[in-house]
């Protein structure tokens, strides 16, 4: 076993033991949390749901949870947790081949030790087991088995079943990953994937609703007009690495390798989609695309690594286009 | 060194930064979400034994945990603006309980209604059934319409 990997197992042992006290001291859910087992209460026992433009994939896990032991909250704490936790090790997983250890290793650090990414983790929220999704399909999408892009289209409909929005997310992965493969009948495979979930997902809260609602209408004021906030906050929800995103954008050593354009893709499609809301924002918000800021933090310091004094009087690295090349490590 | 290593190890302490940054933020997050209060759940368990089975609970704000610690359907009183209509709307609506977290109101007009000052006044309408105190939510109330018997 790498070294690198068993920093990575002991930093999985301490994250577990820090959700394990943080989760056991919590007396209350939060106000989502309590709407998603009100709702989990009305899949289960056949009763209206509350809140009914909730996703309904937590409240089904719950639901699932309570079928065994019995209806308790107590039960549905550890939940998300173990969705951020398994999101910690897809997403290590997804980079280390192509990657290497320590580049993988520090993404996932920076990812999970993220307080907004920890904190909201940690709660009966939708951002950890939507973290997952979107972290699971990026990987199946990353790996040169064929196979893996059916299952990224079954990642992509849970990420949407498990928070909306998400889908968003996913979509940008799967549109530039097309793109870079230019294969389509991979792609039609991860289409075939999600058609069904989603379908299953719309139906399901169709029958037991009468409807199909993806939020409040006071929560979907989109706008053209797009609102400073992630940008303003960006120290505050991501420190000050957050700097480096912008050197890492600004590298021409970041457009020589395709593997990065995902990436790239991620965040800004995800900052643009969520600056566009002019009423609702928050920066939990930003759970779903920390990855894609933390890869990008990690490859602005690999770029400057490998970097000669010539590439940085100029700014800008040699631009060689290379498909999934390997990285430093 | 050369330049590159010395910017790169400012890059990582910018990094080391952030991470260490993380237990400050963590203890921002969750300064004031309540999750830590003891009184709640019992408050909410209380206020299920008092009213009773099926009927629908008026409440203030809070509603995802009324409706799941109870077991009662809540409803926000949405557009309503003052004690009279709040009266005229439970009626109409045949609600007979009133939930209200001192201070707190989802619906903006009814603020000053169910403020410290004047959420006493309500019982010139509805019958005081209850109050219970919690750690880091507001003081809940519960009320009963008078005139629904």
């Amino acid at each position: 076993m790498h070294k690198v990997d068993i920093a990575f197992v002991v930093f999985l042992g301490v994250l577990i033991s820090g959700y394990w006290a943080y989760i056991s001291e919590m007396q209350v859910p939060m106000w989502d949390g309590a709407a998603y087992l009100a709702n989990a209460r009305g899949w289960l026992s056949g009763s209206p749901l509350p809140e009914i433009y909730r996703p309904p994939l937590i409240s089904w896990l719950i639901a699932g949870i309570w079928l065994f032991t019995g209806e308790n909250w107590i039960y549905a704490k550890p939940l998300a947790a173990v969705f951020t936790v398994a999101a910690a090790i897809a997403l290590y997983l997804s980079l280390r081949r192509d990657k290497g250890n320590l580049f993988s290793l520090g993404v996932t650090v920076l990812t999970i030790l993220n307080a907004q990414v920890f904190y909201y983790g940690s709660q009966i929220y939708t951002e950890g087991i939507s973290l997952f999704f979107v972290v699971a399909t990026m990987w199946c999408l990353k790996t040169p088995k064929r196979s893996h892009w059916f299952l990224a289209g079954i990642m992509m409909g849970l990420a949407f079943a498990s928070r909306y929005p998400i889908v968003i997310q996913c979509l940008t992965l799967f549109a530039v990953e097309s793109l870079i493969r230019k294969d389509w009948r991979l792609s039609a495979r991860t289409i075939t994937g999600a058609i069904p979930v989603l379908l299953i997902v719309v139906s399901a809260v169709y029958l037991k609703t009468g409807t199909f609602q993806t939020a409040l209408a006071k929560d979907t004021n989109f706008t053209f007009l797009l609102s400073p906030f992630y940008i303003l906050n960006s120290i505050s929800i991501w420190g000050p690495a957050f700097l480096l995103v912008s050197v890492a954008l600004f590298s021409k050593r970041t457009y020589s390798d395709s593997y990065n354009y995902s990436f790239i893709a991620w965040f800004l499609a995800s900052l643009l989609f969520w600056s566009s809301n002019s009423t609702n924002l928050k920066a939990r918000f930003v759970v779903g695309f920390t990855p894609a800021v933390s890869y990008l933090i990690v490859l602005a310091i690999e770029n400057i690594w490998k970097s000669t004094i010539e590439d940085l009087h100029s700014g800008f690295g040699p631009n060689r286009l290379h498909l999934h090349g390997k990285g430093l490590y | 060194m050369p330049v590159n290593k010395i910017l790169a190890l400012a890059g990582i302490a910018l990094i080391v930064l952030s991470v260490v940054n993380f237990v400050a933020q963590m203890q921002t997050i969750s300064r004031g979400s309540g999750i830590y209060d003891k009184k709640l759940i019992p408050a909410l368990k209380n206020i299920s034994v008092l009213v009773p089975p099926g009927a629908v609970m008026v409440v203030s704000t809070q509603g995802p945990y009324v409706t799941y610690f109870t077991g009662h359907i809540t409803k926000v009183p949405w557009g309503v603006s003052s004690k009279e209509s709040l009266v005229e709307y439970m009626t109409k609506n045949h609600y007979d309980y009133l939930v209200v977290f001192q201070g707190s109101s989802e619906e903006p007009k009814l603020k000053s209604l169910f403020s410290s000052q004047q959420v006493r006044t309500l019982e010139t309408s509805f019958q005081l059934m209850g109050i219970f105190k919690t750690d880091s939510f507001s003081t809940i109330y519960l009320f009963k319409l008078r005139d629904s018997g």
